[in-house]
């Protein structure tokens, strides 16, 4: 008997643990498969909760990938509202708020953490990580003229922009001298910024937020380290996230949780244990760095190489993946692709910076590490497919 | 038959569809998906599924009857 016949358990369901899921039906696998998630939502996509849900353009429902039934269809027992709280290595077994579940094959797809603010009062600040937070935002903004942002990530940016589009007075708090913007402030950070001012968001750079004033438990005032006080109804916390892993602590599985769960070039972090999606750290070839993306696109990608590696037994070839993600503030739209290495140096590959479309190609040597597409997401096709050529190449001589 | 549908208000223009299908997708000048063609020949099933199951925003679906 093989592990996958005595059932593949995926912890996590969002959109890693649901591609994984389709994917295993897919690729043939009959084995039972049940799927652990803390959430009872359907599953849905994340990006729009801070773009088109938070700007008022599309309902929370939009959101939604599939119906309640999705699960019963590919014929996945979903623990819905079900929260795994340990594993037993040795006896094989998931330990949950509710029952325990045994398992052949351990997906790990539990997503990351939004990191708490860590300053006194920081505890009233909100953070948007899934469907309920984007509901509570949306809920507080009902009432709340004046937002104080914190956190000039990808995240923090996107909420600043999608807030101000509702007519918010929002400001915007970052600790470093320009925007941070998922790695990519060295070559577009002062872009960005220059975009959110032009949108009307008052951008505070190079400061922090030391405590959050309150009343009763809504934030007031959030008092940064210059002693500026910036008023507000609501403030939101996007100081990015920590990977959810302390519930595999003591697992006895050989694990290595230092930065996420690290796993090799195809998503095996131990024998019969995969990880997928934000929490995974795979390695990008073999015997190369490792890393974590918190992309959807990603996501998949892993999700589906994953499905493969289980039902192939690893008697499967795997393909190539290039991180990516888009963005969007007000506007302009980013698009991007491959590694940004902070030291590498852009040069320009189409469009011209002052028509507002351009493409930036990174690179450190005769290899492209990564592209910056601005209001250019067709152009960068053609770099993705030189990341891909690349990456085939370095798997092929590997 | 192939019957495939895209849902343009989704679409993050992330450009994957057109990479791995570029005789049933393109991208208009705002990186949107644009669909080529409605119905492709039953010999590109798999190429199909392959872009809808790569799209990061799960924007296009393949149905086979």
């Amino acid at each position: 008997m093989t592990a996958a016949s005595e059932g593949i358990v995926i912890v996590g369901a969002g959109i890693a643990g649901f591609t994984l899921a389709e994917s295993l039906r897919a690729e043939g696998m009959e084995a039972p498969i049940t799927v652990i998630g803390e959430e009872t939502h359907p599953p849905y996509l994340r990006p729009p909760l801070s773009k088109q849900v938070m700007s008022g353009a599309w309902t929370l429902e939009q959101t939604a990938i599939a119906d309640r039934d999705s699960w019963d269809r590919l014929g996945v027992r979903f623990l819905a509202g079900t929260r795994a709280t340990s594993v037993d290595g040795t006896a094989r077994v998931i330990r949950t708020d509710d029952a325990d579940v045994p398992f052949g094959i351990l997906v790990i797809a539990t997503g990351v953490h939004p990191r708490p603010l860590g300053v006194p009062g920081g505890d009233a600040a909100i953070g948007l990580r899934n469907r309920d937070d984007a509901e509570a935002l949306l809920a507080s903004l009902v009432t709340a003229r004046r937002v104080v942002v914190i956190g000039t990530g990808v995240l923090g940016c996107e909420l600043a922009a999608s807030i101000r589009m509702l007519g918010k007075q929002v400001a915007l708090v970052g600790r470093h001298a320009t925007a941070a913007f998922g790695g990519l402030g060295p070559w577009i950070g002062e872009r960005v910024i220059r975009t959110l001012r032009e949108g009307g968001v008052e951008v505070h750079l190079g400061k922090r937020c030391e405590r959050i004033l309150r009343d009763g438990q809504a934030a007031r005032t959030a008092v940064l380290d210059d002693g500026t006080r910036l008023e507000a109804e609501l403030v939101i916390a996007a100081i990015g996230s920590s990977p959810a892993v302390d519930w595999l602590i003591g697992s006895g599985l050989e694990l290595d949780l230092s930065d996420g769960v690290l796993c090799d070039e195809t998503g095996r972090a131990a024998p019969g244990v995969y990880a997928v999606g934000d929490v995974a750290r795979w390695a990008s070839g073999p015997g190369s760095l490792s890393r974590r993306h918190e992309h959807q696109s990603t996501a998949v990608e892993q999700a589906h190489a994953v499905a493969r590696a289980i039902t192939h037994d690893g008697a499967h070839t795997t393909e190539p993946i290039v991180a990516g993600f888009s963005s969007e503030l007000f506007a302009e739209r980013i698009t991007v692709a491959g590694d940004f290495p902070p030291d590498a140096p852009a040069e320009l590959a189409s469009g011209d910076p002052a028509s507002g479309r351009f493409v930036l190609h990174l690179r450190r040597g005769a290899t492209l590490d990564g592209a910056i597409a601005w209001n250019s997401p067709r152009e960068l096709r053609a770099s993705r497919l030189t990341l891909l050529t690349q990456a085939s190449r370095r798997k092929t001589s590997a | 038959m192939l019957d495939i549908t895209v849902h343009r208000d989704a679409c993050i223009g992330a450009g994957q569809c057109a990479l791995v299908a570029g005789d049933i997708f393109d991208q208009d000048d705002d990186g949107i998906v644009l669909l080529l063609t409605e119905h492709p020949a039953d010999d590109q099933a798999a190429t199909a599924a392959r872009a809808a199951a790569l799209c990061p925003a799960r924007a296009i679906a393949v149905t086979e009857r």
